[in-house]
């Protein structure tokens, strides 16, 4: 069984040209060029901030809790930009310190749930709801699009580290060997936390993904 | 007699081996290799799982169009150049920097606040300038006066009193906060 599709490809080679980038970046700040340093940053976010917003959009299921979190990560990473190791894989740097962003910010949610009235949630529709109001979809997307917000919703209901390992794989189509750099973990237990969580979603949603 | 490999892969396994073919070294791999019956339910799991994965995708692109990609884009560039610099002491919210004022206008400003100030003194002292009765107030008034006259150090007292409770020196609690509080000789 050998899959390769051109997403991982991409993917790699994004992964390939920001760890290029990164790298620069950290050399221009150490030589003391902050100004062009932090001009090439900004190919740096754009090489991976649609793929930092999907993640942090699941992870969060909200747009605007999103939005911050990955500016939160973008910030952190410039501010940690000196001890990036170029020997590492930037895309596992950047997806731990992405993932702890989104995860500050579930924290500060639940924190701020605390004092505030639940006045009809966050004011955004289900991501769902929001593509579908896009425009007219052919019914295949919309029942895969379906199939997502259960899935979603399940997702959602996972333990922390099996939730973590599932979007990173299933959404990001990273190996378990990214992944483990990325979340400080074995591959094995990587692997574990996915087996896990595929078994608890088949059991949320009553049959297959 | 059936052995292990020639059992059907259950469902997890599955899907395991769909989203990480590096998994597949096990019996359930090798029993997929040469099984059609279950390259077939591969095949079909990993179209479902790709079909996800684009309405996952196509949900967050929705949610964040390019213009609010840009906008993003911005803002953390803005938040990493903010960085660089040094902090602007109490800066009001809302108000952005808009370069050095004529120093004409700057002496006007102070001027007109300076004008406004001694105004506003005298007004507030206009009420008390005449203290012998209350405006439209009969002959048969004193009691009012005397009232009157009685408050003034009231207030002092009072304002005294706040003073006094706000000090930094007799209130320890009160020290750290004043510690962190720029004071006008340390901004440049």
């Amino acid at each position: 069984m050998s899959r390769t599709p051109p997403t991982i490809e991409r993917t790699v080679a994004a992964g390939t040209e920001a760890s290029a980038i990164a790298a620069e970046v950290k050399r221009l700040l150490e030589s003391g060029d902050r100004d062009t340093a932090a001009e090439l940053f900004g190919d740096l976010v754009s090489v991976w901030q649609r793929r930092a917003v999907r993640l942090a959009y699941h992870y969060l299921a909200n747009a605007a809790d999103a939005d911050d979190a990955v500016q939160d990560a973008f910030v952190k990473l410039y501010g940690n930009m000196t001890s990036y190791r170029a020997d590492l894989p930037f895309d596992a740097w950047f997806t731990r310190i992405l993932v702890n962003a989104c995860l500050d910010r579930a924290k500060a949610r639940t924190r701020a749930r605390r004092w505030l009235v639940a006045a009809g949630e966050d004011g955004h529709g289900g991501a769902l709801d929001h593509a579908v109001a896009e425009g007219p979809s052919p019914e295949r997307q919309l029942l895969a699009a379906a199939k997502w917000q259960q899935l979603s919703a399940a997702v959602r209901a996972l333990p922390t580290r099996q939730r973590d390992v599932f979007l990173l794989t299933h959404l990001d189509e990273q190996a378990p060997h990214d992944i483990a750099m990325s979340l400080g973990m074995s591959p094995a237990t990587v692997r574990v936390h996915l087996f896990r969580a595929l078994r608890k979603l088949r059991t949320a949603l009553g049959g297959p993904l | 007699m059936r052995t292990l490999f020639d059992r059907h892969v259950d469902d997890t396994t599955l899907q395991i081996l769909v989203l990480d073919p590096g998994a597949g070294a096990g019996a359930a791999a090798t029993h997929l290799h040469g099984c059609a019956r279950c390259q077939a339910r591969a095949a079909e799991a990993r179209r479902r799982l790709d079909a996800t994965r684009a309405a996952a995708a196509a949900a967050a692109d929705a949610a964040f169009p390019a213009a609010d990609l840009d906008r993003q884009r911005r803002a953390i560039l803005s938040r990493i150049l903010r960085g660089h610099r040094p902090a602007r002491v109490l800066a009001f919210p809302g108000h952005e920097a808009s370069g050095a004022q004529p120093r004409a206008d700057r002496r006007w400003l102070a001027a007109a606040a300076a004008a406004g100030l001694v105004l506003g003194a005298l007004a507030g002292q206009l009420p008390h300038l005449d203290t012998s009765r209350p405006p439209g107030a009969g002959p048969d008034a004193p009691a009012v006066v005397s009232a009157r006259a009685d408050t003034r150090p009231l207030e002092d007292t009072l304002l005294s009193e706040v003073d006094a409770a706000l000090d930094p020196a007799t209130r320890p609690e009160l020290r750290a906060l004043d510690a962190l509080t720029p004071v006008h000789y340390e901004i440049r």
